[in-house]
């Protein structure tokens, strides 16, 4: 079957390029990364293809499945051929998930390489450029204490407002005598990708962002900001956003639109951060960054497209970068 | 009374300074029905640390003002601040509803002076430590906001050229000594009000002004903000007994904390940081994050509703005495806040300002338009909130709503209410800054 084809290939593929990748990191030119991480994304296209392929196959068995239970076809006439229908039909069913989910599951392995091996081939382009590889955090004597725990908005007149309920979250440490309030719903999935290293969405173009510390620009504020890795609390700070295109050139003159938002805490940035100008090609400074409070956060960086002013803004291209500070 | 209140604390302040040095001996061990409740550990105290009043430290460094930390400013500032002839009724001063002995508000709902304001008067102590003046933030500097007062039809009632030659004529020297000499001539040519933020009369004389006889009175007009502004920054908040148990925390005797808290305090205490989760907003040494949030006070009935921030944002963007201004002592790039204000979210909608809760037992009523008379009623909010009402016809859209309900019991919400008095500080009668 073609599928399993593929699937083989793409394992070997896979596994044999992280080897690779690893064995020679020193001296492979960054073409190379850049290929190999190319080829994995489009074999990761290629399986999710397949994937979805699979999925709506499942679902084509399963509505036939539906109408051979349906209750107008019992008739006992049949009732002996309709269970042996039924039951390879199952079968198949279950063999297609199967296969469909394993597929998502290598698709999303695959693209996961090609950003590792992507971000190697970067970090030697962009090399002298580069400060910080390490996802980006908050300095640690900031405690985690301070955090309003807002889940719901306002209601309408006629609402009734019992459904809010107690805050009863407090953290219970062993070190305090003093039950500070948890975050609630505020810990990010383990499994979360918090990497400074990203693809768009549309992975057409890649990006990886850091703390700006160059201070012959910066204004005084922010001079004081020496851990690379570390957002500070509750001040303005810049970062660099660094964007190539999938052969790893930088891309000029990109309008972006900045968002950052708290999952499961109906806020968003205290402050409205911009792309204030690119410092050299592809090297893009964004300022006004501001985090009042620790915890998960999402920045969103939306590429604007000029030409065509219709797009809906669904189909406009970004990065979105976890933090968990 | 409040006084009286004060007073006490202070005479409390007073004999336990004289009787702490050793009072170890186990004769005068009070009888302490809960001695757990007395016991902190390293990590409680590093923690509540965090709240005392010793830990302030200087307001940050002012931008976009370069006389703020200027002694003469400040006593020009003073002056002013205090001076009811530079009101148009000569009745009015910013004292008038920042009265010291009433730790700079008024004890009303709504403050009065030529007219009634729309919101109540907050304190002043602190504000300097503030990136945002006013419960909606529409200041984002207390040199800016000492400007607004003067030209409201409510407050002062005067104009800009009105007020700018009463300050040079009454302080000419003490002007010149912080600022700098200036041609005081031009004074005499202003007709008697105009302003580009007045009545119509007073619009259009402003219009007929030229140019330089307009940047002139601005001039001068920001810089007697500056001055008050440098006045405020002198604001000093004394002690209370709350910082004292902070400060006795770390001896580790619960007998000596006992002196200082009651049992109803400690408990009120832990509350405050712990279950009802008051701390998550009024933290650090003012009680306050200095962050804009929707707690749902009610609207008061046949009013338009509060916008709060989002309405502040609104003013800022045109308003002309900000960092951004001309008036301003930043460059441009320096003014951070302003140039990346966020000016759009639905969490703007209805919030408000979270105020210091320093000496809250002593200045009801509470919240911006005095909804509440008493600590008591403002924790029942807290207890059980009504969510903001969604005004279709007004609101922007779905009001923000930043708390939830605590479900505290009685004996609780009453250890709550007993710990906000602990935030009392004396009034400083000898402090010159104060005025008292
Ligand atoms: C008529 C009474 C009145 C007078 C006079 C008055 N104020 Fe106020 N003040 C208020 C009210 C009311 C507010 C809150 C208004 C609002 O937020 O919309 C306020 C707010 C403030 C704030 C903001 C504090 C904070 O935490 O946001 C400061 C600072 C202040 N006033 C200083 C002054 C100065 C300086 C003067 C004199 C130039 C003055 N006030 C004159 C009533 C007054
Ligand atoms: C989500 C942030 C938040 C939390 C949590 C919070 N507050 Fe507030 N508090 C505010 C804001 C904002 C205001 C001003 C609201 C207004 O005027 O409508 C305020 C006002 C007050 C006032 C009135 C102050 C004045 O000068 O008028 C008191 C008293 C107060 N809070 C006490 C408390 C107590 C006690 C708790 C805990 C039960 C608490 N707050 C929890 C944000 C918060």
């Amino acid at each position: 079957m073609k599928i399993i084809k593929i699937v083989l290939s793409v394992l070997l593929f896979g596994n044999y390029s992280t080897l690779c990748a690893f064995a020679t990191s020193q001296t492979t030119p960054v073409n190379e990364y850049i290929d190999l991480a190319n080829e994995q994304l489009k074999q990761a296209r290629e399986v999710q293809k397949a994937s979805r392929q699979l999925i709506v196959d499942a679902n084509k068995v399963r509505k036939q499945l539906k109408q051979l239970r349906a209750p107008q076809l019992q008739t006992n006439n049949f009732v002996e051929t309709r269970k042996e229908s039924v039951s390879e039909l199952v079968k198949l069913l279950e063999l297609k998930q199967k296969e469909g989910a394993e597929l998502r599951t290598l698709s999303k392995r695959l693209k996961q390489l090609a950003a590792s091996n992507f971000e190697e081939g970067f970090i030697h382009r962009w090399q002298s450029k580069i400060t910080n590889r390490e996802p980006l955090t908050m300095d640690s004597e900031v405690e985690n204490f301070f955090a309003h725990n807002a889940r719901i908005r306002s209601v309408h007149k006629n609402m009734p407002s019992a459904k809010a309920t107690p805050s009863q979250d407090t953290k219970e440490r062993s070190d305090m005598s003093l039950l500070v309030p948890s975050l609630m719903k505020q810990n990010a999935p383990p499994d979360l990708n918090i990497n400074a290293f990203k693809f768009s969405r549309e992975e057409k173009l890649f990006a990886h962002i850091e703390v700006h510390t160059d201070t012959s620009t910066s204004n005084s504020e922010t001079n004081d900001i020496t851990n690379v890795s570390a957002v500070p609390l509750n001040k303005i700070h810049r970062w660099r956003l660094m964007v190539t295109d999938l052969s790893g050139n930088p891309v000029e003159n990109i309008q972006f639109k900045v968002e950052g938002h708290m999952p499961g805490h109906v806020h968003g940035l205290p402050t409205a951060p911009r792309v204030t100008h690119e410092v050299e090609p592809g090297v893009y400074i964004v300022d006004g960054m501001k985090f009042q409070m620790k915890g998960w956060w999402v920045m969103k960086f939306i590429v604007e497209s000029e030409k065509n002013e219709n797009d809906s803004p669904k189909h406009a291209d970004f990065f979105t970068f976890n933090l968990v500070l | 009374m409040p006084f009286t209140r004060a007073l006490c604390y202070l005479s409390s302040l007073i004999i336990l300074n004289a009787c702490s040095p050793d009072s170890g001996s186990p004769d005068d061990v009070k009888d302490i029905t809960d001695p757990e409740l007395y016991q902190f550990t390293e990590v409680d105290i590093q923690f509540l640390k965090r709240f005392s009043i010793s830990q302030l430290g200087e307001p940050p460094a002012s931008i976009s003002n370069k006389f703020a930390d200027d002694k003469n400013a400040a006593q020009l500032g003073k002056s002013l601040f205090f001076d009811k002839s530079l009101s148009k009724s000569g009745n009015f001063s910013c004292a008038t509803c920042h009265q010291p002995t009433l730790y700079f508000t008024d004890g009303l709902k709504r403050s009065k002076a030529a007219g009634t304001t729309r919101r109540s008067a907050p304190t002043v102590l602190g504000a300097a430590h503030s990136p945002w003046q006013f419960w909606d933030g529409r200041k984002d500097s207390l040199w800016s906001q000492a400007l607004g007062p003067i030209e409201d039809v409510n407050e002062y009632d005067t104009s800009r050229t009105a007020y700018v030659r009463k300050v040079l004529q009454k302080y000419a020297n003490e002007y010149q000594t912080v600022f700098g000499k200036i041609k005081l001539d031009f004074i005499k040519q202003l007709p008697e009000h105009a302003s580009p933020a007045g009545n119509e009369e007073s619009r259009n004389n402003w219009q007929s002004l030229d140019k330089k006889t307009q940047s002139q009175i601005n001039q001068v007009f920001s810089n007697t903000g500056k001055a008050m502004m440098a006045y405020q920054r002198q604001l000093q908040i004394p002690e209370s007994r709350f910082d004292l148990f902070i400060e006795t925390l770390p001896t580790n005797q619960p007998h000596r904390l006992a002196e200082i808290f009651s049992a109803e305090e400690v408990r009120g205490l832990r509350l405050f940081v712990g279950k009802a989760n008051c701390a998550s907003c009024h933290n650090g040494p003012l009680f306050t994050n200095y962050e804009f949030h929707n707690i749902g006070a009610p609207d008061p009935q046949d009013q338009t509703v509060e916008l709060g921030r989002h309405e502040g944002v609104k003013s800022l963007l045109t308003d002309e005495f900000t960092c951004l201004s001309e008036w301003s002592d930043a460059k441009e790039n320096e003014c951070a806040e302003m140039r990346f204000l966020k000016t759009n979210g639905t969490e703007l909608v209805g919030a408000l300002k979270t105020p210091s809760l320093r000496n809250i037992a002593v200045t009801a009523p509470y919240m911006q338009f005095g909804q509440f008379d008493s600590l008591k009623q403002v924790i029942a909010h807290y207890n059980r909130p009504t969510p903001p009402v969604y005004n279709r016809e007004q609101h922007p859209s779905r009001p923000h709503f930043d708390i939830m309900p605590l479900k505290l019991s009685e004996q609780e919400a009453l250890a709550l209410e007993s710990f906000l008095g602990t935030l009392t500080s004396p009034l400083p009668k000898d402090d010159p800054w104060w005025g008292l």
